[in-house]
């Protein structure tokens, strides 16, 4: 409620100064309206979730541009340039008046009619498709393959692999994993729009088991932090800790991060600041007994990690081999907020690269073309004329003036002789 | 939060305002002016949309269009002075003549 009476006040603000502007005689009070206009729509643009463009209209519209028009209009004195105009009968091209007129009566028209007509298509905001991915963390299983949507999309589906997320339609989905030897395993996924999520296959007493861990990917809001959640699919405990050991010769300064994780579960976002953590995944039983180790775990600040803390089967050279913990990390940058700088960015440099340096060659065109129209060929001051002559006059008109007697009209031009002149010598 | 289509409505009514001040007014700078305020209302359009399904290439456009809006500018009043230079009045009546 409380946008939406931003949104009138700062609407109706915008509007009533487009319409000063374009009432009042002065063009500076226009210029200085239009800033208020620009400044409400920088405020909109806020509302829109585009905190970039609100930043980039304030500075460069109501700040560079509106400064070149003030400039402009003070540099030619044309504040009041069509006021003597306004009553004059013989105006030209009369007919702009009843044109303007009636398409701004024809386009308000066909904002009532919007009004009138306007369905449901608009009213609410689309979502992204959900997206999901796909992690195998049954590491006793050996290769499975998954079916989704009525056709098997991975074979071969072994311990440690993962999907990249992948973007599907809203609804509830089914994924069968069917093992080499054994009953395939269905489970039912419902994603609705804007979820992110992963499938996890892990092994517990009963078999196959199916797990889904709905992540958040949007932007971590705390500042240098990673969101991380931890899913338990350990067979072996009935529920895990995860602890911060600290210093390996005290006993008495664990500090504990996540209490109680059941098998199958996933634990609540973590908020965990940048830098190097030493985690330990420990019993949750009164015995404390350590589980992994979560060795220099690297945490990237703006990241949405996932933990699954897993069993695999590790050969030690006898014939089975030996069954150990084990913890996978999925980490993946979260994505930046929406309408912020990073995210105009990255659009920017990937999809928008082209354009943006055409925009550069417009710009170096626009450059020159305001260099080029601008400039006036600069005429030389005349200088007076009795100190310039006296400085050029030639040699000869000095040497008259002394002697007295004008030397270039009775000097005699000596022709130059056509006949060769005797060699010298014969 | 506020539907889109609100956003369009405003956008539409400042573009038509911006409409009017070309038509109406004859200060060369005044239309120049107006044309901003209709750049500025697509700009609200294209943000209102970008918002509405969630991706941010309306975002990039209103950018270009910055950009391009600055650049039309300083061409723009470069040529208003100098036909004020030639004409010594930047009336947009007096200047229905394509010689100089």
């Amino acid at each position: 409620m409380t946008e939406f009476i931003l949104f009138v006040v700062t609407g109706a603000l915008a509007v009533v100064a487009a319409v000063l502007m374009l009432l009042s005689s002065n063009a500076v009070h226009s210029a200085l309206f239009l800033v208020v206009t620009m400044v409400c729509i920088a405020f909109l643009f806020l509302l829109l979730n585009a905190p970039f463009l609100a930043m980039i209209q304030i500075t460069v519209y109501a700040g560079a541009i509106m400064v070149l028009f003030i400039f402009v209009i003070m540099l030619l004195g044309s504040e009041r340039a069509e006021t003597k105009e306004l009553g004059t009968p013989e105006r030209r091209f009369r007919w702009f008046t009843p044109l303007a007129l009636t398409l701004a009566l024809s386009l308000l028209f066909a904002v009532g009619l919007s009004f009138v007509q306007s369905g449901d298509s608009l009213n609410s905001v689309q979502l992204p498709n959900p997206q999901v991915r796909l992690l195998n963390a049954a590491g006793d299983t050996g290769s499975v393959d998954i079916q989704f949507s009525g056709g098997t999309i991975l074979r071969g589906f072994s311990y440690r692999d993962q999907t990249e997320f992948f973007e599907i339609v809203p609804g509830v989905w089914e994924f069968i994993a069917v093992p080499a030897s054994g009953d395939p395993i269905r489970t039912e996924v419902t994603l609705t729009a804007g979820d992110y999520g992963t499938v996890i296959l892990y092994a517990n007493d009963a078999g196959l088991q199916f797990g889904f861990v709905a992540q958040d990917l949007d932007t971590v809001r705390e500042d240098r932090s990673a969101r991380v959640v931890v899913f338990n699919a350990y067979p072996s405990a009935t529920s895990v800790s995860l602890i911060d050991p600290g210093s390996t010769f005290v006993e008495d300064d664990n500090t504990l991060i996540l209490a109680d994780l059941a098998l199958g579960v996933a634990s609540e976002p973590l908020i965990v600041g940048e830098g190097t953590v030493n985690w330990e995944f420990v019993n949750a039983d009164a015995a404390a007994q350590a589980i992994v180790p979560l060795a220099d775990y690297e945490i990237e600040r703006n990241h949405s990690d996932l933990v699954v803390l897993t069993s695999e089967r590790y050969a030690d050279g006898s014939a089975t081999g030996i069954v150990r913990p084990a913890a996978i990390q999925l980490l993946t940058a979260a994505r930046p907020s929406f309408g912020g700088p990073q995210a105009i960015g990255y659009l920017l440099f990937t999809d928008y690269v082209l354009p943006f340096q055409l925009l550069a060659l417009l710009l170096l065109a626009a450059m020159v073309g305001a260099i080029v129209l601008t400039h006036r060929e600069v005429v030389p001051i005349p200088q007076r004329l009795g100190v310039r002559r006296r400085v050029s006059r030639p040699l000869v008109n000095v040497i008259a003036s002394q002697v007295g007697h004008d030397v270039t009209s009775s000097a005699e031009v000596q022709p130059v002789p056509t006949d060769k002149p005797e060699a010298v010598g014969s | 939060m506020v539907q889109t289509e609100a956003y369009i409505t405003l956008a539409l009514v400042l573009f038509v305002l911006g409409t009017m001040g070309v038509m109406l007014r004859r200060n060369a700078i005044l239309v120049f002016m107006s044309v901003e305020l209709m750049l500025n209302a697509t700009n609200l359009a294209l943000a209102a949309f970008a918002r509405h399904w969630g991706h941010e290439s309306g975002h990039l456009f209103v950018f270009f269009i910055i950009t391009v809006a600055a650049a039309e500018v300083a061409v723009g009043l470069a040529l208003i002075v100098a036909i004020f230079r030639s004409k010594n009045s930047i009336n947009i009546d007096e200047l229905h003549q394509m010689e100089g």
